[in-house]
C-alpha cells in the first residue's frame, strides 16, 4: 500500500484535519481507506463554506458596483454536502442565495447552528414551509458591507420560522424590515393554533383510553369541544402602562400564558428601522418565555454589520447583564427591564 | 550540559546534547526512568538517515518553548525554517512523520502532516492518487456509490 494509506490511523487523521471541506470531498474519492477517513464524523460536524476558487460548473460571480461576490452553485454544494448531510451540525456559508439556503435548512436535517454571510438574494422564499421538525437553534445572517445586503425575510416568515424550530438565537444583522406588530400577532396566533392542536391531542388520546371500557363518544364532540384559550398573563409593569396597550382590548393582545409557548427564543439581534418600540419588545418578552436578551441595531439597517461586530455587542451585552448583576445599577444607554432581569439596548 | 547517545536501527550512534535529545518525549522518559546511564539508547525503528534529520530538527528547536495547546490545529502555516527542513523527498518526508510519532515529538509531527496536508490541498481526486501513488481500489459501483452517501451517514 502507497505510504500516505498506511499512515498510522491518528497520524492520518491529523493530516486530514488540516484540510477544507472541499480537499476532503476529493481525498475521499482517492481510494477505500482515504474515504473512510475523510468520511469520519468529526470532520463534517461542522463547516465553514466558502465558495469553491474553481468551479466545475458554471462560474456565478455577481458584480456590483463597487466589487464581486462569489456565490455557491447549487451543484457544487450538493456534491460536497450530500454525502455528509446528515451528520452536520453547523455550518457558516458564504455568497448564498435562496436556493442554496433551502438546500441546506431542507436537506441538513441535524442542522443546528447556521450563520449566513453575504448573499445576492435571500428572501421568504428560503425559510418557508421547509419540513416540520427543523432543529435549527442559532440562526444568524451576516450582511457584508460590500454588497446590497437586502434580506425581503418578512415577519410573517420569521413568525413561522420561530415556531417551527427551537431557535434559541436569531440575529439578523443586514437591511431588514421586520414589522414587530405583525411578527408579534403571527406568533401570538400561532401560538394559539398550537396550543389548540395539543389540546386536541390531549383530548384525543384521553378518548382513546377511554374507550376501552366505554363506546367512543361520537365524533362531533371532539370538534365543537370548548378549546381553553388560557388567558394568563405574566404583565410587566410597563406593558401594562404604556400608552399602546392600556386598552383593555388590546392588553391581552399578544400575551400567551408561559407554560404553553413552544417558542425557545433566548436572543434576539435585529438590525431595524425604528418601528420597534419599547412596548414592542415587552410585548416579545411576554411571548417569548426564554427571551433574555434583545439588542437592536437601527444604525446597522443602514450599512450591514460583520461578524466581528455582532460578537462584540452579544459580549457587550453579556458584560452589561453580568454589571447589572452585580451592582444593580442602570446602564446609561440602555433600557433594562429589572423586573425580569431581562435586556434590552437600542444601539445607535 | 551532559550529552545523550543515541542508536539507530542501523547500528550508527549519535551523541547529542541532553537538552536536544529530550524534545523527544519518548527519550526524556525513558531517562527519567533509567537514570544517569553510560550506554547507548537503541531507537529500533528510526535510521541512521532520518534520525540525523530528527536530530538537525531538534537542535534547531532546542530553545522552543514546550506548548500543549491545540489552537493553531487548523492553520498550516509553517514557518520558514521548518518549510526549507521538510524539502525532501516523499519517502523522507513519510519517514520523519512516522519517527517523530514514534519519538512523540509533537510539534515535529504536526510539522509534518501539515506538509502532507498542503500537498494534497487544492487537488482533484486523481492528482491526489498521482502524487501519492495511490491504488485506486474502488470498483465503478462502488466509486458511483461513494459519490452519493457515506456510510457514517447511514448508519444514523
Amino acid at each position: 500500500m502507497d505510504r500516505l494509506s498506511s499512515l498510522p490511523s491518528e497520524t492520518l487523521w491529523k493530516i486530514l484535519s488540516y484540510l477544507t471541506a472541499h480537499d476532503l470531498s476529493c481525498i475521499r474519492m482517492a481510494n477505500k481507506k482515504l474515504a473512510v477517513f475523510a468520511d469520519h464524523p468529526s470532520h463534517w460536524r461542522h463547516l465553514h463554506l466558502a465558495p469553491p476558487q474553481q468551479y466545475e460548473e458554471e462560474q456565478k460571480v455577481v458584480s456590483f458596483s463597487s466589487s464581486t461576490l462569489t456565490l455557491w452553485s447549487l451543484k457544487d454544494l450538493q456534491r460536497l454536502v450530500g454525502p455528509h448531510r446528515k451528520i452536520i451540525e453547523s455550518i457558516q456559508i458564504w455568497g448564498v442565495r435562496d436556493n442554496i439556503v433551502r438546500y441546506i435548512l431542507s436537506s441538513c436535517v441535524n442542522l443546528t447552528d447556521l450563520t449566513l454571510c453575504g448573499w445576492a438574494t435571500l428572501s421568504d422564499h428560503a425559510f418557508k414551509q421547509l419540513h416540520s421538525d427543523l432543529k435549527l437553534q442559532r440562526l444568524m445572517l451576516v450582511g457584508a458591507p460590500e454588497q446590497p445586503n437586502y434580506t425581503s425575510l418578512d415577519a410573517t416568515t420569521l413568525a413561522q420560522l420561530l415556531m417551527q424550530c427551537p431557535l434559541k438565537e436569531l440575529s439578523l444583522g443586514c437591511q431588514v424590515h421586520i414589522h414587530a406588530e405583525t411578527l408579534l400577532l403571527e406568533l401570538h396566533k400561532r401560538q394559539r393554533h398550537e396550543h389548540r392542536r395539543r389540546r386536541q391531542q390531549q383530548l384525543h388520546l384521553q378518548l382513546q383510553n377511554f374507550s376501552f371500557s366505554s363506546p367512543p363518544p361520537e365524533k362531533q364532540h371532539l370538534s365543537t369541544a370548548p378549546v381553553p384559550v388560557s388567558p394568563s398573563v405574566k404583565q410587566t409593569a410597563s406593558s401594562s402602562s404604556s400608552s399602546t396597550y392600556s386598552n383593555s382590548n388590546n392588553k391581552n393582545r399578544f400575551a400567551c400564558s408561559e407554560e404553553s409557548s413552544s417558542l425557545q427564543l433566548q436572543r434576539l439581534t435585529l438590525a431595524t428601522r425604528r418601528t420597534w418600540s419599547t412596548e414592542h419588545v415587552m410585548a416579545l418578552f411576554n411571548t417569548c418565555p426564554s427571551l433574555h436578551h434583545v439588542c437592536l441595531f437601527p444604525a446597522a439597517a443602514a450599512g450591514g454589520f460583520d461578524l466581528a461586530q455582532t460578537k462584540k455587542m452579544c459580549d457587550i451585552m453579556d458584560r452589561q447583564q453580568q454589571q447589572q448583576m452585580n451592582d444593580g445599577d442602570n446602564v446609561a444607554d440602555m433600557m433594562v427591564h429589572h423586573s425580569t432581569e431581562r435586556t434590552v439596548a437600542w444601539l445607535v | 550540559m551532559s550529552n545523550v547517545r543515541l542508536l539507530s536501527s542501523d547500528n550508527e550512534e549519535f551523541v547529542v546534547q541532553k537538552e536536544v535529545a529530550e524534545r523527544s518525549v519518548l527519550i526524556k522518559n525513558m531517562l527519567e526512568d533509567v537514570g544517569e546511564t553510560d550506554s547507548a539508547i537503541p531507537l529500533p525503528n528510526v535510521t541512521a538517515k532520518v534520525l540525523k534529520k530528527v536530530i538537525e530538527w531538534c537542535d534547531h528547536h532546542s530553545s522552543d518553548p514546550v506548548t500543549t495547546d491545540e489552537t493553531e490545529r487548523r492553520t498550516t502555516d509553517i514557518d520558514e525554517w521548518d518549510q526549507k527542513f521538510m524539502e525532501v523527498d516523499q519517502e523522507t518526508l513519510f519517514d520523519i512523520i512516522l519517527a517523530a510519532n514514534y519519538l512523540d515529538i509533537k510539534p515535529l509531527l504536526d510539522v509534518g502532516c501539515k506538509t502532507v496536508a498542503n500537498m494534497i490541498k487544492g487537488k482533484t481526486a486523481e492528482e491526489i492518487r498521482k502524487i501519492f501513488n495511490i491504488v485506486n481500489d474502488f470498483t465503478p459501483e462502488e466509486e458511483a456509490q461513494i459519490r452519493k452517501e457515506n456510510e457514517w451517514a447511514e448508519d444514523r
